[in-house]
């Protein structure tokens, strides 16, 4: 068990570092390319039909062309995000309505109007996230932070996120070697042992990742003079025109499919 | 004019009855190497971050070219390199090139410039170009080191702090930070290096040695 644990935890690790990395190469300005995205990612979560999931999906696919990440990395990022989809739109498949309103509105087999409401629920779960995370790929978490920082407001929340997205995947890598070196030492497996195991190297990882914490937080301060200057110049290229003219053609078009 | 000065510096952790460092008084000189030796605990590690300005003496100053260290943060961090003792604890960046390049962006405007410094860097402490674009975490233990170096030697520093920066290095990158600390004291820069076995490594270097214990520090005779 604690093998799959641990494949989990370096996913996990794998993830997050890979969303987070920072690309200077960016030709569009993160921060319109973050804002834009994140305009899809809402608009896609409020849709009522699969109609209004066609253009936040076709600006997903555009932007993961251009950033060419490779098929295994889109789907081991979209493969939690696929679960979680299932595993809440599932049930929807075995209603007559579409709507759970008890325990009782579920039948034994599937019906039409279940299978929309389930089609659209997973779809919704799946395509809402994907312009964000399309535009993670793309630029990256650190290039998008590095701009968000000098917003007045959100300057602290982002430096939390940026904490966290440091944080997060050596965190999990810490549990992760915590749990081989017990499995190293470990005579005789059992069920209940591994579970024991688990339990206390969690509760070592949390109290670790405090210290932890307060090091690399010393680690970061240590090598903080100011905020970043690289790609600081606000230089609206051809690209960032481009970009936004399509954002707004494909925004009004998504307005349409919407109302 | 010393280039950093400490003044009876005393220290005592948040929460710990002992002071870490007891009425410290040290002053680095331009274009100087200074070793500070001594056991495990004796206080070394919490010398260099006070002289970082990280951690704040309880009593006593901290003067940088003459004023206090602490009036002049977080601009007089361009001027200081600490390298960590421990080199996971220092790399938060996802890729190496990002963790090499993560001053230098705040220094510079251009990308191209960043470039030139994460490549320099890297090139000083020997590390592989093909490793500039591989997670810190897939690294060795010595390569982690060098990384580490590398982020701090990338914005060159005028003061060099290097906690055990010999441990588990072989003698060829044992010779090569010698040489990096050699050239960095020709270009009128200083160092202060903290090992409690390097007697060894740092043979060959120009150095002013000093001795730690309890907290207490003395220049030792040679
Ligand atoms: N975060 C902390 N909280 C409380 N006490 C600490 C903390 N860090 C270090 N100490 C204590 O402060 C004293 C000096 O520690 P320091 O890390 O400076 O020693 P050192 O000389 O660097 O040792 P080593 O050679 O083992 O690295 C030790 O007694 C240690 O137990
Ligand atoms: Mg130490």
């Amino acid at each position: 068990m604690t093998r799959h644990i641990r494949a989990f935890l370096s996913e996990v690790a794998y993830v997050i570092d890979f969303l987070s990395k920072y690309n200077p190469y960016s030709r569009v300005d993160p921060l319109v390319l973050f804002t834009g995205s994140l305009v899809f990612t809402v608009a896609a979560s409020f849709a009522r039909s699969l109609e209004a999931l066609v253009i936040p999906l076709f600006y997903s696919l555009a932007l993961l062309a251009a950033a060419k990440p490779g098929l295994s990395k889109i789907a081991r990022v979209m493969a939690p995000i696929l679960v979680l989809g299932l595993a809440s739109s599932t049930p929807l498949l075995f209603t007559s309505t579409g709507n759970v309103e008890s325990l009782a509105s579920l039948q034994a087999s599937p019906s039409g109007e279940g299978f929309k409401a389930f089609a659209l629920l997973l779809a919704r779960v799946v395509v809402s996230p994907l312009p964000l995370i399309a535009s993670l790929m793309y630029a990256g978490w650190f290039t998008v932070s590095s701009r968000l920082k000098r917003l007045p407001l959100l300057g602290g929340v982002v430096r939390l996120v940026d904490l966290m997205a440091a944080l997060t995947p050596r965190i999990a890598r810490y549990l992760a070697s915590v749990l081989l070196g017990r499995e190293s030492r470990t005579v005789k497996p059992s069920l209940l042992q591994s579970w024991r195991g688990l339990a206390s190297s969690i509760g070592e990882t949390i109290l670790y990742s405090g210290s932890y914490a307060e090091k690399v937080h010393l680690a970061i301060t240590a090598r903080s003079i100011g905020e970043m200057r690289v790609g600081q110049e606000i230089r609206f290229t051809w690209a960032d025109i481009a970009y936004i003219a399509t954002l707004a053609t494909l925004l009004a078009l998504e307005a349409m499919v919407l109302v | 004019m010393p280039l950093l000065e400490l003044q009876g510096v005393w220290y005592k952790y948040p929460g710990s009855l002992d002071y870490a460092l007891r009425d410290v008084s040290l002053v680095v000189e331009e274009a100087k190497v200074y070793v500070v030796a001594g056991p495990n605990g004796a206080g070394k590690t919490t010398l260099l971050l006070v002289m970082a300005g990280l951690l704040e003496p309880e009593k006593g100053r901290v003067l940088f070219r003459g004023k206090p260290l602490k009036e002049q943060l977080p601009g007089a961090r361009r001027h200081i390199g600490l390298l960590f003792q421990n080199p996971e604890h220092m790399l938060f960046n996802p890729v190496v090139y990002d963790e090499i390049a993560y001053v230098p962006r705040q220094l510079y405007t251009s990308e191209e410039y960043v470039r030139r410094a994460v490549e320099e860097a890297a090139e000083m402490v020997g590390l592989k170009h093909e490793l500039l674009m591989r997670p810190t975490h897939m690294l060795s233990y010595g390569e982690k080191k060098l990384v580490a170096l590398a982020s701090i030697l990338s914005y060159k520093p005028r003061l060099l702090l290097l906690d055990e920066p010999y441990t588990n290095l072989s003698r060829d990158y044992v010779e090569k930070i010698n040489n990096i600390i050699r050239r960095h004291v020709e270009e009128g820069g200083s160092a202060v290096i903290v090992c409690h076995e390097c007697l060894d490594s740092i043979r060959g270097l120009h150095v002013e040695r000093l001795y730690m214990e309890s907290g207490r520090i003395r220049p030792l005779s040679q």
